[in-house]
């Protein structure tokens, strides 16, 4: 534990503090200064106790804070109820503030504070400030509540068997998502604030004795690093900490799915939840990991295996397939068997350009097709396709621009493209595979193998956070344990253990017990 | 130092690699070629006036490329362009027909390789083309090489009845599963290997009639050029020699009844040995088959093991008879070690080998044949 406590210390606060002092007008002045021209701060004060002589103030910025929460269960009881009071008065002069604290405002979460700086922060989270008529600290009421998005599907991954739950827009909400799955103490949710400005919240997830303690050290210390002014998006953290900004590859895995996180938190890795944003961050990633579906586990082995495999021919297509096309076409017709070889020339008769404009025209307006798509509304995004996909294709095809092998080789690869379960591993599969068109348009076959093989010592060099990307296939040491969860996945009693790479302290996924359920001599004892 | 690797590596990928791009619609992709002699009137121009020492032509070579837009669906007339030029070696014609056609000649995707009678009886000129094929990149292991009676160029000028370019014609025809034994299975691969070995190989013949292509029979080729032909019985019984049978066809005669019988699995087992002085070639034959055709309304004697085991006695002993016939053929009449028995000696027993290969020929010219078959009929049909 004293590892944890030691990485998640609070850092002392450098800015210069301004403390709260017993003057009730210089508190609610020093606040309002410092929140000059917001005029979204609503603030408040009012007369308290049965002579009215106590004076207090709420400030909050509407929007942000539940104002039924404020007017119910604050001011109500504040103001009408606390008249009502039938106490000493002598005690309560003098134990007003713990009376309040402890028995008046009806509240889950208070906290006192002494700095202004730290009350605005608060105010700008959608908290309430309480201050007291001659009291040196400021209470903080937890009444953050603002008009959010309701769970709902995710956009992206979806799967067929599975929950169809998905992150939100809200820090809080995501983070009960998946502890709603892990209902084990030891999972651990260090949240802090990034971002000069922004101060945008951000969770670390993980589960102790499971996770790696110096990922989850390299974790802490990157997101140390971060000084900007504002957060926006887990891209700005994904961005800012990831290990090779050069490489093409994804090193960090994002997910809208909660059960995923929580599949992820399982394995060891670590899960980074930011507010404002339904994608979470998983670190360390591996290729293989971005290859893989939460729904491969949902599903029986068999088809689990045949889909991974599938995905896997996928992938090599979307990498190479239209530079396959130009190599043989204008180096290599020999590979070609010639009943193809020849229609392959006829089709190509009429086409005014060479294989490799061809190729990257067809290429070119399937990506303009997609980006135009994406971002138009969804009404129109249909008429696109229709244009782009079938007049488009279909009158080049007929005007003898290009040929109709050209037409079936661009629609595979994108199909294959979009059978990646990662969005950012097929986009950057859809660059690479540029660059191999232009190689194979240079050099045939040799020039995609040379782009291949650069690709691979690229890949092998890679690591997201100390974790080879090529795991298990490029670990220091090989474990075949590993392999039952790349090209296939076992069936699940086999997968006793969790992935070695990550190097933990506990690793056993299944007991010995329940395994053993499924050997041939517990069939046995059970039909006896 | 990062600049001296940087230069290295782009050195090492721009001078070598394949700076022959030439896309496939400008190729113009050879599928049958047919080499003949040529004997003609030289031409003479003002050019071979001008530079007496020329070299006469010795080659007319046929090409034929398909029609790609018929292939396509889009387009009339024939199949395939022919065209036709003299030179002094297929280089030669090659770089001759550049100044004809608009794309690059490409062999890649060759299949028939057609030489004419004449032309595969120059020993020379056989020499060439044979190391023309083999040294060429381009052309295939199993692409066929066929002989011709008479001239090659007029096998490539038979108007077969689909619009097929006829080197796929003859791919397909030789490639199929029920392929029939009698014409010879041997493609350039085979026949290489077998002229580097024993000095003798068989390649199939091509004929044509009108609009018909026939593949049947073999020319021997021994010590480099066409020594005679073999027959179709001939090669089919060459066929059985060389373990190649996957489907054959021959009658018997049993109870005045002839029965035509279907050979569909075959294999035979030939070993070579030294015999008092002499070489001794024995071939086992183990066959299967059945018979298709029997007399009608005869009930019962298909089911009769005895009648059946004649119906195969009768097989056993006709195979036997002409394939020890055929290879009498072989061993007198060309002397060609066409069954490999040297290469099989060579492998299997060193040392003999190694005291007959100095006088192979004559070793195997003198060399003695047995021959067993052994028929099993498995099938007689739905019928009783």
């Amino acid at each position: 534990m004293g590892f944890i406590d030691d990485l998640f210390q609070k850092k002392e606060d450098e800015r210069y503090k301004i403390p709260v002092e017993k003057d009730f007008k210089k508190n609610f002045d020093a606040i309002k200064e410092i929140l000059t021209n917001c005029d979204d701060i609503i603030y408040r004060d009012f007369n308290v106790g049965q002579d009215q002589k106590m004076r207090f103030a709420i400030i909050y910025a509407e929007g942000l804070a539940d104002k039924n929460l404020i007017n119910e269960h604050i001011l109500q009881n504040l103001m009408i109820l606390s008249r009502m009071a039938n106490m000493n008065i002598e005690t309560l002069k003098q134990k007003i503030y713990e009376v309040i604290k402890d028995g008046t405002v009806a509240v889950t979460d208070l906290r006192e504070i002494e700095d202004v700086n730290v009350a605005v922060d608060v105010i700008l989270s959608g908290e309430t400030i309480l201050i007291l008529d001659k009291w040196d600290k400021v209470l903080m009421i937890a009444t953050r509540g603002w008009p959010m998005r309701s769970v709902s599907e995710p956009s992206t991954e979806t799967v067929i068997r599975g929950p169809s739950e998905g992150f939100t827009e809200t820090l809080r909400v995501n983070t009960a998502l998946v502890r709603r799955r892990i209902r084990d103490p030891r999972l651990k949710i260090k949240q802090f604030q990034i971002g000069r400005r922004s101060k945008t919240d951000v969770a670390v997830l993980f589960i102790d004795e499971i996770a790696n303690n110096n990922v989850l050290r390299m974790v802490k210390e990157r997101l140390d690093k971060i000084d900007i002014d504002a957060i926006l998006e887990s891209g700005y953290v994904e961005q800012l900490i990831e290990d090779n900004w050069r490489s093409p590859f994804p090193q960090i895995q994002n997910t809208q799915r909660p059960d995923a996180v929580a599949a992820a938190l399982y394995e060891g890795r670590i899960g980074i939840i930011v507010d404002n944003t339904p994608f979470a961050l998983l670190v360390p990633s591996t290729v293989v990991s971005l290859l893989q579906s939460p729904e491969d586990y949902y599903e029986r082995f068999f088809i689990s295996s045949a889909v991974r495999v599938l995905r896997f021919i996928a992938m090599a297509l979307a990498l190479t397939f239209p530079s396959l096309y130009i190599a043989t076409t204008s180096f290599h017709p020999g590979m070609l068997p010639t009943d193809l070889a020849l229609y392959v020339a006829g089709t190509r008769m009429k086409v005014p350009f060479p294989a490799f404009i061809e190729a990257f025209l067809m290429e070119a307006a399937l990506e303009l097709l997609r980006e135009a798509g994406i971002r138009l509304p969804v009404p129109i995004g249909s008429t696109i396709g229709i244009v782009g996909g079938l007049v488009l294709g279909q009158a080049a095809v007929q005007a003898g621009i290009v040929s109709p092998l050209m037409v079936i080789v661009v629609a595979l690869t994108a199909m294959a493209t979009y059978a990646a379960p990662s969005y950012s591993l097929a986009a950057s599969f859809r660059l690479l595979r540029f660059i191999l068109m232009a190689l194979a348009a240079f050099l045939g076959l040799y020039g995609i193998i040379i782009g291949l093989f650069v690709l691979l010592f690229h890949m092998c060099t890679l690591k997201s956070f100390g974790v080879p990307y090529l795991s298990p296939f490029a670990a220091a040491e090989m474990t075949l344990g590993d392999f039952k969860d790349v090209f296939l996945r076992v069936p699940l009693h086999m997968m006793r253990k969790r992935p070695s790479y990550l190097h933990r302290s506990d690793n056993d996924r299944l007991s010995k017990k329940t395994a053993d359920i499924f050997s041939w001599e517990g069939d046995r004892n059970e039909q006896k | 130092m990062n600049k001296l690797i940087a230069i290295l590596v782009s050195l090492s990928i721009l001078i070598t690699g394949c700076w022959d791009k030439v896309e496939i619609n400008k190729r113009i992709f050879v599928i049958s070629m047919g080499i003949d002699k040529f004997e003609g009137q030289q031409f003479k121009s003002r050019e071979n006036e001008i530079f007496p020492n020329f070299i006469p032509d010795r080659y007319k070579i046929t090409f034929t490329y398909p029609n790609l837009a018929l292939i396509v669906g889009d387009g009339a007339g024939e199949a395939t362009h022919k065209i036709t030029s003299t030179g002094i070696n297929i280089n030669d014609i090659q770089k001759n027909l550049n100044t004809h056609l608009e794309g690059v000649i490409s062999f890649d995707h060759i299949k028939l390789i057609v030489l004419g009678e004449e032309m595969a009886k120059d020993e020379e000129l056989m020499k060439e083309v044979l190391d023309f094929i083999e040294r060429s990149p381009e052309i295939g292991r199993r692409i066929h090489l066929m002989v011709a009676p008479g001239e090659a160029a007029d096998i490539l000028s038979t108007k077969l009845p689909q619009p097929i370019p006829l080197g796929l014609y003859v791919r397909d025809l030789m490639n199929k599963p029920t392929r029939a034994a009698r014409s010879a299975d041997a493609d350039i691969g085979y026949i290489l290997r077998n002229l580097h070995e024993s000095d003798a190989a068989i390649v199939p013949r091509i004929n044509s009639s009108k609009n018909e292509i026939v593949v049947a029979g073999a020319a021997v080729v021994k010590n480099y050029k066409m020594a005679g032909w073999l027959g179709e019985m001939e090669t089919l019984y060459l066929m059985f020699m060389l373990d190649k049978v996957d489907t054959a066809t021959g009658n018997v005669i049993v109870d005045k009844r002839i029965l035509p019988i279907l050979v569909s699995d075959s294999t035979t087992k030939m070993t070579v040995s030294k015999k008092e002085g002499r070489i001794h070639v024995a071939f086992n034959i183990e066959a299967e088959g059945s018979i298709t055709q029997h007399g009608f309304a005869l009930v019962g004697q298909t089911f009769d093991p005895k009648y059946i085991r004649r119906v195969e006695k009768d097989v056993e002993e006709r195979l036997e008879k002409n394939i020890a016939r055929t290879y009498k053929i072989i061993r007198e009449k060309f002397g060609a070690d066409l069954i490999q028995a040297g290469e099989y000696l060579r492998k299997k027993d060193p040392k003999v080998w190694d005291e007959v290969k100095d006088n192979w020929e004559e070793y195997f010219t003198k060399s003695q044949s047995e021959v067993n078959v052994r028929m099993k009929i498995r099938r007689v049909g739905v019928t009783r």
